[in-house]
């Protein structure tokens, strides 16, 4: 392989892992604070850095992180599923809107919100690290096909990476004014497709699109959404 | 739907971990039986669909 065409691949292969871990990240920080999702991000990093030194030949060998995702795609679904249906109940009118609830349910919020920032953490932490491995996975294997060509493949993803982290920062603005419930609707449904994804993969289940499962997952937990949201809207509401 | 609420909060003490580990649980039930993986997939994937539908009914907390 043209070692172009190897760091290319490399880097196109990266930037969707990157891309599922900013996700994961900015929707942390936006939801449960930038110091979570950062220093959840910054643990991960260091924790990878370790493994792919001690450990980096190993990596080839893909089920090794089909192990991990076993372990994170449970976790996420739990995550996922308590923002979306929190979104849900609010959008149905079951739930009052944040900033219109009493002082007892803000300080239940409180307590509630100290026990999700080290949720956040996790979330942060198991994101980044799971797609950083999946990376240093593409990297090596990439690299295997043609001796002395792991600085292309690095290169490729170090590219990849800078590309998605300027793009997330860009984000990062226009993201802020979305409403709260949607936000915190959008990344409950990413969470739980992200974790029913990976939890299947880590079981060793077949999904029919391969990784663009992902996003027909993205539609159908939009569309049962609404549908809840319907549903479960009181009666008195709905007259 | 209040009667759904009430069974849904019944089964699962009103805790979204007693679903998620039927989710794991049924998972790896479904690893040694000689079905299709993209069966299998279907069949985990109406049991998460199930956990967040039921979930919903709960009363909110």
């Amino acid at each position: 392989m043209n070692l172009w065409v190897l760091a290319g691949t490399s880097a196109v292969a990266s930037t969707v892992e990157f891309v599922e871990a900013a996700t994961i990240v900015l929707a942390v920080g936006f939801t449960q604070g930038w110091r979570a999702a950062l220093t959840g991000t910054l643990w991960a990093t260091l924790a990878l850095g370790v493994l792919v030194a001690l450990f980096g030949p190993l990596l080839a060998n893909i089920s090794s992180v089909h192990r991990i995702e076993v372990f994170v795609g449970p976790f996420l679904i739990v995550y996922g599923i308590g923002w979306l249906r929190k979104a849900v109940w609010r959008y149905s009118g079951r739930k009052a809107l944040r900033d219109e609830q009493a002082n007892y349910d803000r300080e239940v919020e409180r307590l509630r919100a100290d026990r999700e920032r080290h949720l956040g953490f996790a979330t942060a932490f198991q994101g980044v690290f799971i797609e950083g491995l999946e990376v240093a996975v593409i990297v090596v294997t990439f690299s295997a096909t043609r001796h002395g060509s792991i600085a292309w493949a690095a290169g490729g993803a170090a590219v990849a990476l800078i590309a998605v982290l300027i793009a997330a920062i860009a984000l990062h603005k226009p993201f802020s004014r979305v409403p709260e419930n949607a936000l915190k609707a959008t990344v409950g449904i990413m969470l739980l497709s992200l974790g029913t994804l990976w939890a299947g993969e880590g079981l060793g289940l077949t999904w029919w699109l391969g990784d663009s499962t992902l996003f027909a997952l993205v539609g159908l937990y939009f569309a049962i959404s609404v549908i809840l949201v319907a549903l479960t809207r009181p009666q008195a509401a709905r007259a | 739907m209040k009667a759904l609420a009430e069974i849904w909060d019944f089964i699962t003490g009103g805790s979204i971990v007693a679903p998620a580990a039927v989710v794991v649980a049924v998972g790896f039930a479904l690893l040694p039986l000689g079905l299709d993986g993209s069966l299998k997939a279907a069949i985990f994937l109406a049991i998460v669909l199930l956990g967040f539908v039921g979930s919903t009914f709960e009363r909110p907390q």
